[in-house]
């Protein structure tokens, strides 16, 4: 599973497919506190973060690219 | 390369000549529906083709013609001239990326611009009939926004993006690289087609800064449609331009690539504290810059940088003047401009737009009371359209949108009062009338010209089928293939390969058939059955009419209408005629006369410089016409028949013709005749010298206005055939050119004939009669034989000595001999040989290897009886 679902954490690993989305996003509906730790992520599918941008869920870790952590950043972060 | 790639360019080709043709009937026919749905099928059909392989710039340019086309198939645009010319060139450019394809097996990056460029053209000519539609911003709006907001646009979005990617930014571009700001806009359903444009846009390399932005608020979670593309990316990078477009290259209309210079990067940002004045240190810092204490203005931006507030806008402004001082200590603008905004506590658009921004509002009033002139003339002019479409209601409703917002922009806010008023005025009336009444009438304008008022009858209603009553419209797809009747492939291409073994298989067999009757000979003669000779007779005759049936079945297969090569004649004259701006009519007649397959290959392209020759130099230009008393359209007809084994092609123009004299002092000025030449030719000969070679050199055609121009290139390409090819041309009225093809290159009828106990082939079309005569009647002109023939001395000359057969004729028993007169260039020639036989129809093999250089035949046949029978070439012979 590209997504380990932990309680109120979700854990990003490897790459994050398109097909992903969808339980997500039902995963965050039910969570206000929802938490998301992208350490082990290298690559997620846009659909995956516009999922993550609309729901304003916190970031615990960001990934250990650094290009791809920046841009992670700017679109999450504001 | 795979079958269905192949299958597809050779589609291709056929569609984009169907596509020409169709355009061509509709330049004469602009009207005709039935065309123009077709000419939509082809391009839909094609670019639906297209999309099976991964040739995106060939799908955009032919999506972009089908929008297009559809435009124009609902009346929504009309067809025009440009319109034509647009769509040509971009099928030209189809046609030549099938050639790339082909070549090299996939489309080159060149090609992309090329493409862009021209679905962009289409794109554009699909649009700007789409103006009058309200939904579309009006003519001033438009032109409201143009010039300085994508500028200012793109500082704004540069500001957003982090001070530090910005200084990184700013010292690649110092170090010599581009930058470029590049905004991706997805299809919202590109998810669906497998696209990530996040790892589109991570493949870039030298991303200095991105920005991934949703296109709206984002909606309630529950209401999030994770699938549908929300999100806009926006990178800086250092990438060059053409990497960028390559990279994009699926998708060019959906990215933005703006070049950003140094300067637009110099961008501060923070919190503006409305408390804090640095003019104090803005005074000092331009008087250590005038003196040009650099090394100081930076230690006091330092100093204050550390006693402010990191994230306030100074501070920011500060930090970017540290890095100027740095980077670019020289540019004294720069940081003048840097200075002075510290000073104003604004820079919020940046050293650039500032200056626009001055600009715009030091335009004089007077200036901008005629361009709001413009704007009100052009929605009055949009209001008087009479033509009364489906939209007219949201045309008014936009004009009067345009004329209120340009009054209140003109600070004229009574006027804005006055249209929107008389927009309620006009949608209780259905029409414009209370509008152009409310709009001042220019000086010395005519006054608004009262549109007639016709009440459209109401919009129809949509019929509503029941759901098993399928009534589609004529022309109007269903949208699904299954749908659609199957009907089966009425033709199926084979490749040409194929045939030519089918055509090689029956020679063998009718070759094969030709020993039976030496069978029936032998049956009877050696073995003395004459039952059974008869029986093999029989047979012979049986198998005999099948061969021949199957070779005339092989043959049709081979044969093609000429229509093959005419096919492409109106597009030819159409484009020579408007680039000499010449009038011509090209009439077509009997396209569908058929004849072999290579010989209408080797005609296409004498052909065509035929037809080029007669535009350019036959006809003349319309003045010129009517000043000679002709009609200014000038007409080249070019006609296809068959006479008996041979196929006519005659290509007839209506210009000023040949002056045969001309030719004569050319011809002998350039020696290929001679002064005896020059007393005795007539003026049909004259003018067929332009055939002859060495007759077409530059300064020949300059003075024979070109008529000889590669004409024995022409003569070579038909002679090759076997054809024939005549001129004739009278001064003032017209040239007409005839050439004489045979049906088939594949059976030759030959005569034999026998000299020194050898047979001998001779090409049926060589020879002009056979003739038998006394040895007494041979006369001799200085030491040449000649015979005097129906009162025309015929020359003579024996068989044998030209094949270097060191025996003379030999005479029947009554003393003749037997003169086969045979016609080379235009004269009779008798040739003496000992005796004729019959004439049969063979298969020619070219002669291979050493005999190859043999000239004096023209190829070997096998006969029925397995000898081998050499054809001769006569022309080479003599």
């Amino acid at each position: 599973m590209p997504i380990q679902y932990k309680k109120n954490l979700a854990t990003f690993v490897d790459v994050v497919t398109v097909d992903e989305a969808e339980p997500l996003l039902n995963w965050l509906q039910e969570r206000r506190n929802a938490k998301v730790n992208l350490a082990d992520c290298s690559h997620m599918h846009p659909a995956n973060l516009q999922v993550l941008m609309a729901s304003k869920c916190a970031v615990a870790a960001w990934p250990s690219d650094r290009p791809f952590s920046a841009m992670l950043k700017a679109a999450l972060e504001n | 390369m795979n079958p269905l790639l192949e299958q597809f360019l050779s589609e291709t080709r056929d569609f984009l000549q169907g596509i020409g043709e169709k355009l061509m009937e509709l330049e004469h026919a602009p009207d005709d529906a039935g065309v123009m749905v077709e000419l939509f099928r082809l391009v839909h059909t094609l670019k639906g083709n297209s999309g099976l392989f991964d040739f995106p710039e060939m799908t955009r340019v032919l999506h972009a013609g089908e929008d297009l086309m559809d435009a124009v198939r609902d009346m929504r645009i009309p067809y025009s001239q440009t319109l034509a010319d647009n769509l040509l060139d971009a099928m030209d450019f189809v046609g030549a990326l099938c050639d790339e394809i082909e070549a090299t097996g996939r489309i080159g990056p060149d090609s992309t611009p090329a493409s862009a460029n021209l679905a962009a053209a289409l794109r554009a000519l699909t649009l700007a009939s789409a103006q009058a539609v309200p939904a579309m911003p009006t003519e001033a709006s438009q032109e409201a926004g143009s010039a300085e907001v994508p500028d200012m646009a793109l500082t704004a979005e540069l500001a957003a993006l982090p001070e530090t990617d910005l200084m990184d930014a700013y010292r690649h571009a110092l170090s010599g690289a581009s930058i470029h700001w590049l905004t991706y806009v997805p299809d919202e359903q590109c998810f669906f087609q497998g696209d990530d444009p996040l790892f589109t846009i991570r493949q870039i390399e030298g991303t200095v800064s991105a920005r991934i932005s949703p296109r709206d608020r984002w909606p309630a979670l529950e209401e999030l449609d994770a699938y549908r593309c929300a999100l806009n990316f926006q990178i800086l990078t250092t990438a060059p331009l053409a990497t960028l477009i390559e990279h994009f290259r699926y998708v060019p209309d959906q990215v933005d690539i703006v070049a950003v210079d140094a300067l637009s990067l110099v961008q501060p940002s923070g919190i503006v504290d409305d408390n804090s004045s640095e003019e104090d240190f803005v005074a000092d810092a331009f008087k250590l810059l005038d003196a040009g204490n650099l090394t100081t203005l930076r230690l006091a931006a330092q100093t204050l940088l550390g006693l402010k507030n990191p994230h306030l806008w100074t501070s920011s402004a500060l930090r970017w003047l540290v890095v100027i001082l740095d980077l670019e200590p020289t540019d004294h603008a720069i940081l003048r401009s840097l200075l002075q905004a510290i000073g104003s506590q604004s820079m919020d658009s940046g050293p650039h737009t500032g200056s626009v921004e001055r600009e715009a509002s030091a335009r004089a009033p007077a200036e901008v009371n005629t361009e709001l002139q413009d704007v009100i003339a052009a929605q009055r002019s949009i209001l008087l359209l009479d033509d009364h479409p489906a939209w007219e209601k949201g045309r008014i409703i936009a004009a009067a949108g345009a004329l209120a917002s340009s009054s209140r922009a003109a600070g004229d806010a009574e006027g804005a009062a006055r249209y929107d008023q008389a927009l309620a005025q006009c949608l209780k009336a259905g029409n414009s009338d209370a509008l152009l009444a409310a709009i001042p009438t220019p000086k010395g304008g005519d006054t608004p010209r009262a549109p007639e008022v016709t009440t459209k009858g109401a919009t129809p209603a949509s019929d509503e089928h029941p759901p098993e009553l399928l009534d589609l419209p004529e022309g109007q797809k269903s949208g699904r293939r299954g749908e659609e009747p199957v009907s089966g492939p009425k033709s199926i291409k084979v490749e040409q390969a194929k045939i030519d073994l089918l055509m090689n298989l029956i020679g063998e067999m009718v070759v094969a058939k030709n020993a039976m009757p030496y069978l029936a000979q032998r049956a009877e003669d050696e073995f003395g059955v004459r039952e059974l000779s008869r029986e093999i007779k029989a047979q012979h005759a049986v198998i005999n009419r099948i061969a021949e049936e199957m070779q005339g079945a092989i043959m049709q297969v081979r044969m093609m209408p000429v229509s093959f090569v005419f096919q492409r004649f109106p597009r030819l004259v159409r484009d020579i005629s408007r680039k000499l701006s010449k009038d011509v009519q090209l009439l077509l007649e009997g396209e569908e006369t058929e004849a072999d397959k290579n010989i209408i290959e080797a005609l296409a392209d004498p052909l065509i410089h035929i037809v080029r020759n007669s535009l350019d130099h036959g006809i003349e230009a319309p003045d010129v016409r009517l000043a000679a008393g002709k009609p200014a359209l000038g007409t080249l007809t070019i006609r296809a028949h068959q006479e008996g084994d041979h196929v006519v092609i005659e290509i007839i123009d209506d210009g000023k013709g040949i002056d045969p004299a001309i030719i004569k002092r050319k011809a002998y000025e350039k020696g290929v005749i001679d002064e005896v030449g020059l007393e005795r030719i007539t003026d049909r000969e004259a003018v067929n010298l332009v055939f002859a070679a060495g007759f077409s050199t530059a300064d020949v055609v300059s003075d024979l206005s070109g008529r000889g121009v590669g004409m024995d290139v022409v003569r070579t390409a038909v002679e090759k055939v076997n054809g024939n090819i005549v001129l004739d041309s009278e001064v003032g009225k017209g040239t007409r050119i005839r050439i004489v093809l045979p049906l088939s290159m594949a059976i030759t009828k030959v005569m034999i004939i026998e000299s020194d106990a050898q047979t001998f082939g001779i090409p049926m079309e060589h020879v002009l009669e056979t003739v038998r005569v006394p040895s007494h009647s041979i006369q001799t002109i200085k030491d040449k034989q000649v015979i005097l023939l129906r009162g025309s001395v015929v020359p003579l000359a024996p068989l044998n000595t030209l094949l270097g057969m060191g025996v003379p004729p030999r005479p029947n028993d009554d003393g003749e001999l037997a003169v086969l007169v045979t016609r080379i260039a235009g004269e009779a020639i008798g040739l003496i040989v000992d005796d004729f036989h019959e004439s049969i129809d063979v298969i020619q093999k070219p002669l291979g290897g050493v005999l190859g250089a043999l000239s004096v035949y023209s190829g070997s046949a096998l006969m029925g009886n397995g000898s081998v029978l050499m054809v001769l070439n006569v022309k080479e012979m003599l």
